[in-house]
């Protein structure tokens, strides 16, 4: 029966949400506010268990039973920056939260310089070179596998892939190249192909997210027929 | 004949010899190493099976790290050769690897054992060409940004999205009706973020000046900070610190979904005319642009993520994609900072597209030298 109740209020938020495709209403700001409030609730309990005692206040404990005095003020810098926060709540002393926003956000983006350079520039460009077998991507062989079995397969994944690819990558880089003039020769050249080229990797994006988002509305309406309107009928038939 | 004789000696010499000090092959080789570029938390046991998978089925290791009890790992001989990393999580932990072979009749024989101690590396190897490369971005930041500051016309192209940003700002006005700035969903570590802050300045100004109704409902605290102290600032650069309060600004809720049904809820209540939609976005791109739409916002997005790009482009009436979103907040702000970066990131990219061309032209010739010294991630 508790579970039936719990079923029976996840079909009703759900029905809630959906009710706003027809129009805003009293039932779907129930379950926004609800939602919201139920979320932030649960954000804050889990950052504070998750996150406050077993990376900082804990180890902070520890370090000061053990006698470890540089961790120790290691860790309790960070908690005091962190508290700076809360001086936000105030309007003379609001300033203060400027220092540990400014420590996070140059950490955070010094940190990331390296690996972004790495993974987004470097690999990818490499990516665009060869083929993860270290072969070209513009690969005569492949090319010549369509001369001697000329099939539509043949073509677009064996001799054309590569120059496509590599065509595509070099169009795409011009056509974000914002020094350059609009009338400069190689933008204009590159600009229709580069958008092209976009359109299709955005279209086909949106096919693939689309079909996901259906199976995430097809779950649903499983939940609601294949799992709670059974236990429903169950217990309307006795 | 002299010479006969000695050639006739070193051919015995050379086909005898290794039968001479030929002894049975040890059924694997393996050793320990310390895995390099690390700081010591890792080592690796590289185990090369030599004996076939009938004569041995399976190798027991014995691993002992530092203070911990021994460890038995059991290791089917697939006759490939294995590398098994350790972790020690720290510097200076001896680690030791005894090895056993499993018969077939399921007795033991002792292989041997191998022990390293972990150590750690002042220089990641593996980053150094990474970190040139940041070094060379730096010296073009710095080189550009001097530029921009001594007032040199660092020239932008025109991107179409942003000329619209007046007029939709302008018809707000004119309806008399909010204008919301939703600045992704994404933290202060997002740069997508960081630009989508830099143009909410300009557009905060212009609101102030209009005397508009202006909204941000924020996902992130920390973006709510810093997003209440970039809106203040334009309120009170535009002449306006009367129309600022805190609220304009707020945390809507911390949640990727309960945020966009709220957001989704307050459009549909306030019915603003205009929807800035610039930043980091995820799966609730589609529902907070399609909820904008219903009210028949003017739309302008903008993300470098590219799974929701398609999205805005469907949905939205201007969209700035990928890089855009950069220029954007360079373009509008003018700052010698931003104009700098952007310059030198255009050089940076005209670098290595030169590069690329390069390599694909190498590569066709079969020489590796330009992919192995400038594109290959690692040294």
């Amino acid at each position: 029966m508790g579970m039936f109740i719990w079923m029976t209020i996840a079909l009703f938020l759900t029905l809630a949400v959906f009710s706003f495709l027809f129009r805003d209403n009293v039932v779907y700001k129930f379950a926004e506010h609800l939602f919201v409030g139920v979320s932030v609730g649960y954000t804050i309990f889990v950052s504070y268990t998750n996150l406050f005692l077993p990376r900082v206040w804990n180890p902070f404990r520890r370090a000061l039973g053990d006698g470890d005095v540089l961790l120790a003020i290691w860790l309790g810098l960070g908690i005091i920056v962190g508290f700076l926060y809360f001086s936000r709540f105030s309007q003379n002393w609001s300033w203060v939260s400027r220092y540990p926003i400014s420590i996070t956000v140059g950490y955070l983006t010094g940190y990331s310089i390296i690996p972004s350079l790495k993974a987004r520039i470097l690999s990818q460009l490499h990516g665009t070179v060869v083929d993860p077998a270290g072969d070209s991507l513009l690969n005569a062989e492949k090319i010549g596998t369509f001369f001697k079995h000329p099939t539509l397969h043949n073509f677009f994944f064996e001799a054309m892939a590569g120059p496509l690819l590599v065509f595509g990558v070099f169009v795409v880089i011009v056509y974000f190249f914002f020094s350059l003039k609009n009338n400069n020769p190689v933008v204009r050249f590159s600009r229709n192909p580069a958008l092209v080229y976009l359109m299709v990797a955005f279209g086909a994006s949106f096919g693939y997210t689309f079909m996901g988002r259906i199976s995430l509305f097809i779950g649903r309406m499983n939940f609601i027929f294949h799992e709670w309107w059974p236990i429903f009928k169950n217990m309307v038939s006795g | 004949m002299k010479k006969k004789v000695f050639v006739l000696i070193g051919c015995a010499l050379f086909f005898f010899l290794p039968l001479i000090f030929a002894q049975e092959s040890a059924p694997a080789e393996f050793f320990l190493r310390d895995t390099p570029n690390n700081a010591g938390e890792q080592v690796e046991l590289t185990f090369r099976p030599l004996a076939s998978p009938e004569e041995v089925p399976e190798f027991l290791l014995n691993i002992t790290i530092g203070e911990k009890p021994v460890r038995v790992r059991r290791l089917v001989n697939a006759g490939k050769p294995v590398i098994l990393p350790l972790i020690t999580h720290q510097a200076g932990v001896p680690v030791k690897v005894e090895v056993q072979g499993v018969l077939p009749d399921g007795s033991l024989t002792d292989l041997g054992a191998v022990d390293v101690v972990s150590k750690g590396e002042w220089l990641n190897m593996n980053s150094m060409k990474a970190f040139i490369l940041g070094l060379l971005f730096i010296g073009l930041i710095i080189f550009y940004v001097g530029r921009a500051k001594r007032g040199q016309d660092l020239f932008i192209r025109k991107i179409p999205g942003l000329e619209a940003i007046d007029d939709a700002l302008g018809r707000a006005t004119e309806m008399g009706r909010p204008v919301f700035y939703i600045p992704g969903t994404s933290s202060m570590a997002d740069v997508a973020t960081l630009a989508s802050l830099n143009i909410l300045r300009p557009v905060a100004r212009q609101v102030a000046k209009y005397e508009t109704p202006f909204s941000v409902p924020v996902k992130d605290p920390i973006v709510v900070s810093v997003a209440q102290d970039v809106v203040k600032e334009a309120y009170m650069a535009a002449g306006r610190p009367d129309l600022y309060e805190d609220g304009i600004a707020y945390l809507a809720s911390m949640g990727q979904f309960d945020y966009s049904g709220a957001v989704s809820g307050s459009m549909v209540r306030e019915k603003p005319a205009t929807v800035f939609l610039l930043g980091m976005f995820y799966a609730e791109s589609l529902i907070l642009a399609e909820t904008a739409n219903s009210v028949g916002a003017i739309q302008i997005a903008g993300t470098d993520a590219s799974s929701q790009l398609p999205f805005f482009i469907a949905a939205c009436d201007y969209t700035l994609i990928g890089e855009e979103l950069y220029a954007a907040s360079a373009y509008m702000s003018r700052e010698p900072l931003l104009l700098g970066t952007l310059k030198a990131q255009d050089i940076l990219k005209g670098i290595l597209l030169v590069i690329f061309v390069l390599a694909v032209i190498f590569q066709l010739l079969g020489v590796d030298f330009i992919m192995d010294s400038f594109l290959n991630p690692q040294w």
